[in-house]
């Protein structure tokens, strides 16, 4: 007679930790990457229309004609180029700087290749701000590459990169942090920071530069991707506490970020 | 089979509405988890064993979008299954409407706990370059989850009971 070492459940137990262990050991050596890719490859086009539906149900107002997307991403390199351009002609017009004339010639002679995306999902971790692009390695995306939105607005970088999708880490998330500037007479620096996947703050910012509420703040090009006069936001309210060595501002972005559809990853 | 073929599509398509529909739009813990629901469902409907397969294949594909260590939320998927097995079978004990509730409501709860414990424990072992412990109004969160879960859970009953003729049998009804 034929005795029982272990339950059933146990042994199904076992069964499934090796499973799991057999899964991670897979996962670790890539074997199981063209399963993935195959899974994220089927469900994507499932993935854009449930996004889609949900951007219609809860932000309906932010959404634009088919047609018009189309036009914008067809347009969107000139469309950066001039929105770059005219933010920094604004600016000029307000300092009369020749360093932003200099700014204004260095944007109209860059020309940015970019890659169009669309979000269709977000990474399921709630204490973080990535969002899942349908553009991956294939389609020249590589890590640290800059996110922006329409007219020049950066929204995030590119955080993880597989060969058919990406993750982009919002400039809101509290392990985004951008190197920036004001866009005032002394283009006072200072490093965006994001606030929780809420809102937006600039820190550092030395006690003696003087900041006004409704300047603009542009990317300073010190990372390695990132083109410096990417607008990041407006100032909307400045601590200058005396005691304290730096100066901090609460930045507001000029696009709402948990609501974007279309996006473009700066490829050069 | 056809009920194993069922059953997949419906996880399939529980993780595309979670992770396209109703993560995106929302900052911190999402108000509502259709796959700890749907992990309710299961762990109503069925045994011990197939219940776990199908907590291992909900976990597996969660994995695919996921920027944390592979397994984490194999691991999630299956302990939270097996705590609202053990609680349905030696607690609550019958198939009717409250022990429903419930299940849907404790499953959030340990759902997001074990998430957040395992964010910690990465955060301290350096096992992740972006930290995701960080999470706001996590508290109020998880109880907002766990009772819109918890409402969800109610509707979800009334309609299986009035849609699904199999599933009244396991409600207790006043006679």
């Amino acid at each position: 007679m034929k005795q029982k070492i272990f339950n059933i459940r146990i042994n199904v137990l076992l069964l499934i930790l090796v499973a799991t262990v057999l899964l991670v050991f897979l996962h670790s050596v890539g074997i199981l990457r063209p399963v993935e890719n195959a899974i994220f490859y089927v469900l994507r086009p499932i993935e854009k229309i449930t996004y889609n539906a949900g951007l219609r149900f809860f932000a309906s107002e932010n959404i634009k004609s088919a047609v018009e997307l189309g036009r914008n991403n067809q347009e969107l390199q000139n469309q950066l180029s001039n929105a770059l351009i005219e933010n920094a002609r604004l600016h000029s017009l307000m300092t009369k700087s020749e360093v932003l004339q200099q700014e204004v010639e260095y944007l109209k002679t860059n020309n940015y290749e970019f890659q169009a995306a669309q979000i269709i999902g977000k990474s399921p971790h709630p204490g973080t701000q990535l969002y899942i692009l349908d553009r991956g390695t294939n389609d020249g995306i590589a890590v640290g590459m800059p996110v922006v939105y329409k007219e020049g607005i950066l929204v995030g970088k590119i955080v993880e990169a597989s060969e058919n999708d990406s993750n982009m880490i919002l400039i809101t998330d509290s392990n985004s942090s951008i190197g920036a500037y004001v866009q005032n007479s002394t283009n006072s620096p200072g490093v965006v920071v994001g606030k929780l996947g809420l809102s937006l703050e600039m820190q550092l910012i030395p006690q003696s530069e003087e900041i006004l509420t409704d300047q603009i703040v542009v990317s300073s090009g010190i990372e390695e991707n990132i083109p410096e006069g990417l607008v990041i936001g407006q100032v909307s309210s400045i601590s200058n506490q005396t005691e304290e060595l730096f100066q901090t501002a609460s930045i507001q972005p000029p696009v709402t970020l948990d609501r974007l559809q279309i996006v473009s990853i700066i490829i050069r | 089979m056809s009920k194993n073929i069922s059953i997949a599509i419906v996880i399939f398509a529980v993780l595309i509405i979670q992770i396209s529909f109703i993560e995106p739009f929302v900052v911190g813990i999402a108000p509502i988890s259709v796959v700890v629901l749907f992990l309710t469902l299961l762990a109503f409907r069925l045994e011990l064993i197939p219940l776990l397969w199908w907590s291992f294949l909900i976990g597996a594909l969660h994995e695919v979008y996921s920027i944390m260590p592979f397994g984490t939320f194999i691991v999630i998927t299956i302990i939270t299954s097996i705590v609202l097995y053990y609680l349905l079978k030696n607690l609550l004990t019958n198939k009717s409407l409250l022990p429903f509730v419930l299940m849907a409501i404790t499953g959030s709860i340990i759902y997001n706990l074990l998430f957040f414990a395992a964010s910690v424990l990465f955060y301290y072992t350096n096992s992740l370059t972006i930290t995701i412990y960080q999470i706001p109004h996590l508290w109020s969160g998880i109880l907002v989850q766990a009772g819109v879960n918890g409402i969800s859970a109610l509707i979800l009953f009334l309609l299986l009971r009035t849609l699904t003729k199999r599933f009244q049998n396991q409600f207790l009804v006043r006679k």
